[in-house]
């Protein structure tokens, strides 16, 4: 399972979210990337309240904190409250406000 | 890094506060204009001696502060727009300071006003910043609780602390906003069984946790001493000023504020220590934030969290009097007005005219100002140590 995410072309480095230069080098030969879902969780909480009510459809959901084992921290959405320390996988899926990193 | 010159012969004066209300149908333009009024009153100057403006607002658009100066008919030489949010106060006085010592005005307004209106909220958190809209509103729409609730569950673990450690921190802001006639929360006490057993709003972070938006205003004067003097109003000195925005981005989870990289520098300017303060007002959008400022800035060691929580009296009448009208938790959070409220209050405490108890000989107090999550994080950090003067 792989992300794509950006990454400076000019010394490597990933920039997430995504944004015009290279928070690096400041290059701007940024570029979208496939990189490896994998990770461990290093913080979790579970969400009761939305400003939008669509994400409370299937109950209270989960949001984490998530190094990847190539290198970038990732925010991703959960089904419920992921374990600190457990590993996972980051997929990107479609949620009610468009596409979004989610963590099973 | 070099040590900043002192701030000598200059005066913080006037704090002011417009009353907050939980919604109100009035804009932001009406809340600054009114700080302005309440300024104008308690100094005794005329509306013309006001020659520089600082103002800070979320809701002010598309007004800004040169729009807000043609609306009151201000004619400033010295202009200062704060987008610092919860830093704003803080960034503004040492502004202004400066402006004052060099001679570009003479009397400053540093203001900050918001309104609230049903729904007002949740426009300003889909479009807080484009790194938010990208990347955080599309994991749930949680506002600033879903990621103050991720640096609260690990600053929790990095600390040995339990779900309930930061409780103290919480209970003792609702006592004091008891005394505080301003307090939204004034009349909501809190015990620790109520605290526990709160509805979750994003675990582990619960409903006592969150400020509740409001609508209000702050705002004070900076001058000379000399002028200060002549207007026969009291006034606090700055000992000390600091500021660190962007720091800590390369922590997975933030576990510091700018403070960390600066405390030294502050205590070093006022030739003092955290045992010389008579009172703290710390950022207090959620209590994690202000435990992260107390240990940054040297009021407690890194490791020594659980007993200085457990054992410290954070009230009025305490060992180490914190957030003593209430905070934000026990005030409302009156948008980038929040970012003013310590400010006020250190300046109410240390010239005898706090809006609610006062700390028994309070001379010293420390304000400290944290703002703009725009992605998973504060980035904007300041604090300055106030001491007060009788005229």
């Amino acid at each position: 399972m792989t992300l794509d995410l950006q990454r400076c072309q000019a010394c490597g480095t990933w920039n997430v979210p995504a944004r015009q230069l290279c928070h690096a080098c400041l290059s701007d030969n940024l570029e979208m990337r496939e990189v490896g879902g994998a990770g461990t969780v290093v913080a979790s909480v579970l969400a009761h309240v939305s400003l939008d009510p669509r994400f409370l459809a299937d109950g209270p959901f989960g949001l984490a904190t998530i190094i990847l084992d190539a290198g970038p921290t990732v925010i991703a959405s959960s089904a419920g409250r992921l374990a600190a320390g457990a590993r996972v996988t980051v997929t990107v899926t479609d949620g009610p406000r468009g596409p979004r990193m989610f963590a099973a | 890094m070099s040590l900043p010159r002192p701030y000598d012969g200059i005066a913080i004066a006037c704090p002011v506060t417009v009353p907050y209300q939980r919604f109100s149908e009035r804009p932001a333009l009406w809340f600054l204009g009114t700080a302005l009024r309440l300024l104008i009153e308690r100094s005794g100057l005329a509306k013309r001696d006001i020659d520089g403006l600082s103002a800070s607002s979320f809701s002010l658009a598309p007004d800004g502060v040169v729009s807000f100066a043609e609306q009151v008919r201000l004619t400033p030489r010295y202009i200062d727009w704060q987008p610092t949010g919860g830093a704003s106060g803080v960034l503004a006085i040492r502004r202004a300071a400066r402006a004052i010592q060099c001679g570009d005005a003479d009397v400053i307004a540093c203001i900050a006003g918001d309104t609230s209106r049903p729904g007002s909220f949740a426009d300003l958190i889909d479009n807080f910043s484009s790194f938010s809209s990208a990347a955080i509103v599309p994991l749930g729409a949680t506002g600033p609780n879903g990621p103050f609730a991720l640096i609260t569950d690990h600053y929790l673990r990095a600390h040995g602390l339990g779900v309930d450690a930061l409780a103290p921190l919480v209970l003792s802001a609702r006592s004091n906003a008891s005394r505080n006639a301003n307090a939204l929360l004034k009349d909501r006490p809190l015990d620790l069984e109520a605290y526990r057993t709160a509805r979750p709003i994003v675990e582990p972070v619960r409903l006592n946790d969150c400020v509740m938006p409001c609508a209000g205003g702050e705002g004070c004067l900076v001058m000379t001493v000399d002028r200060a003097r002549a207007l026969g109003l009291p006034y606090a000195t700055l000992r000390g000023a600091i500021e660190r925005h962007g720091l800590g981005l390369d922590d997975p989870v933030a576990r510091h504020g700018g403070w960390v990289m600066d405390r030294d520098s502050l205590w070093q300017q006022a030739g003092l220590g955290p045992a010389d303060i008579d009172c703290v007002q710390t950022y207090d959008d959620y209590p994690v934030i202000s435990l992260m400022q107390l240990i940054d800035l040297g009021f407690c060691a890194s490791g020594d969290a659980a007993p200085f929580l457990a054992q410290t009296d954070f009230t009025v009448a305490g060992t180490l009097p914190h957030n003593t009208g209430g905070g934000q938790l026990g005030c409302g959070q009156a948008g980038a007005a929040g970012g003013y409220l310590g400010l006020t209050e250190a300046l109410g405490q240390v010239i005898g005219t706090p809006p609610g108890a006062q700390v028994q000989d309070a001379r010293l107090a420390l304000v400290s100002g944290f703002g703009m999550v725009t992605y998973d994080r504060g980035v904007c950090s300041a604090a300055a140590i106030l001491e007060g003067h009788q005229a």
